[in-house]
């Protein structure tokens, strides 16, 4: 099995695509009833099972967490690796990544296995095919529990089925800037789809970034999942590329001295918060989509978005920083990134 | 003000979080901030876990146990422990407290029954197999391919046998 690129389409508007299974081993209790013993029989089977394939071996790492240093694993949660109670949790833990990050998997989380593949663009097949190559892999060695009526079972039964959460983060600042995102939001509901937006102060969601996922997991196929995702997120983009043209020809003066003075700011500011460079970083994206903004492309807008977190940059910078130090760590780093970049 | 989360220290941050048109604020501290900000892609239940629990706690008032038992002999559950946390023991719970929790997974998902893959184990056991055929039986009777039909009359009483074994 090779790491495949995951990579897909619709980059100006679709940050990433993740794709998360739940597993759990057949003959041990689930998370809150299993000892300390049984978890660590567990993570040895399921590393064992993981390293039969000599391929995959070579580009995993299987890291005990109790060996990582607190600003490490917060720097993972920053990454969308590990999830944050996963970070908190005091149990046996392992974490199992790919080289290339796009490959995370979670042993002793909620469940015995949270395995997830993240690629950027919208690539949810390509995602689940490497899902289930994994999954197959467990498979061959485990015993998976399983119920034919339920599914997989999962300690939660709200994971019950597939136990495949699919989703996509968005980028979607003029449905947000036009209140459409309420809307948007329970239309996608009533079809048992869930959008995630977090909001700061006021009615703006930090970063207009959106997480879009299905809620059910029984009685879908892992193909219908997706498509139905899929479908819905082929809407909104789709809504989002309409209200950007509208704005660029009714209001282009006002759109594009937002985007500019962003940029100004990304490269010259010596003091900048996450929440600030996140909200500039949202401009500087759009501006790129809409042909305002040449130079640097999606992939770098990305990682960077991870890069300016305050344990990624606490992580690269000294461990003990205090926040104001960090601040300035983030605006130098932003303006290394983008200054010699950036074109009009 | 109190942060709403810890009740400790100071709130110095405002969140408002929108899940599926459910919209939440919270007055929080830098550290509970922290841990609330940002996209948490892993939470499970988009707030289902607390009505999955709410369901379960009112079977506790309204419905009967299970005749005879009172917690799953495996990991040794009771539905007492599903109300309050909303989480199974283990995977045999679901056999002990079936008739239990049926309703409210079905309430959950609005279907209880598995579409999607299975383990190979499962795929490849008798009564699979024999569920396989007997379908491919009818789809060759119905398009009157009789010789095709008659292998595969053999083939699932070959298995049908084996089975009783």
């Amino acid at each position: 099995m090779s790491v495949a690129e995951f990579s897909g389409d619709g980059k100006d508007i679709v940050v990433s695509t993740r794709i998360r299974l739940a597993r759990n081993l057949k003959n041990y209790p689930f998370a809150t009833k299993l000892s300390a013993k049984q978890a660590r029989e567990m993570i040895a089977a399921i590393y064992e099972a993981l390293q039969k394939n000599p391929a995959l071996k070579s580009v995993l790492s299987f890291i005990k967490l109790s060996d990582l240093d607190d600003l490490t694993i917060q720097s993972f949660v920053e990454q969308h690796l590990i999830s944050p109670e996963f970070a908190k949790s005091t149990a046996e833990r392992s974490l199992v990544l790919s080289n290339d990050r796009h490959i995370s998997i979670m042993i002793n989380e909620e469940d015995h296995i949270r395995l997830q593949v993240m690629g950027t663009g919208l690539c949810l097949n390509k995602c689940l095919d490497e899902a289930v190559k994994l999954d197959l892999l467990l498979d061959e060695t485990l015993m998976l529990a399983f119920n034919e009526e339920l599914g997989y079972l999962t300690h939660c039964p709200t994971n019950l089925g597939t136990g495949l959460r699919a989703s996509v983060m968005l980028h979607l600042p003029m449905l947000t800037r036009c209140n459409e995102i309420t809307k948007m939001i329970a239309d996608a509901g009533k079809i048992g789809i869930a959008v995630r937006g977090i909001y700061g102060e006021g009615s703006v969601a930090r970063s207009e970034l959106y997480q879009i996922s299905n809620q059910f997991t029984l009685g879908f196929s892992e193909q219908e999942t997706v498509e139905r995702l899929k479908g819905i997120t082929d809407q909104i983009i789709s809504q989002e590329q309409i209200l950007r043209k509208a704005a660029l020809a009714q209001a282009r003066d006002e759109f594009e001295d937002r985007v500019y003075r962003s940029a100004a700011t990304l490269q010259n500011a010596r003091i900048m918060s996450a929440s600030e460079a996140e909200n500039l970083l949202s401009d500087l994206r759009l501006g790129i989509s809409c042909g305002l903004i040449n130079g640097i492309d999606y992939d770098s807008l990305n990682s960077m978005l991870y890069d300016i977190g305050p344990a990624n940059i606490a992580v690269k910078n000294g461990s003990t920083l205090p926040p104001k130090e960090r601040d300035k760590y983030r605006a130098e780093y932003l303006r290394n990134s983008l200054r010699s970049k950036l074109k009009e | 003000m109190l942060c709403e989360n810890c009740k400790k220290n100071q709130a110095t941050t405002y969140l408002k979080t929108v899940i599926s048109g459910e919209a939440r604020e919270m007055r929080l501290c830098d550290e509970c901030a922290k841990n609330f900000g940002g996209f948490n892609f892993f939470s499970s239940g988009f707030g289902l876990d607390g009505i999955l629990s709410g369901l379960l706690g009112q079977y506790n008032t309204s419905q009967k146990k299970p005749a005879g038992i009172n917690s799953c002999p495996v990991c040794g559950s009771t539905l007492e422990d599903f109300s309050e946390s909303g989480r199974v023991g283990c995977a045999n719970c679901y056999d002990v407290f079936y008739e239990n929790l049926m309703p409210y997974i079905r309430r959950i998902h609005g279907s209880a029954v598995h579409s999607g893959r299975i383990p190979k184990r499962i795929e490849s056991s008798p009564k699979r197999r024999i569920q396989a055929l007997e379908s491919e039986l009818a789809q060759a009777v119905a398009a009157q391919e009789y010789e095709r039909a008659a292998q595969i009359r053999d083939e699932l009483k070959a298995l049908k046998e084996g089975d009783q074994k």
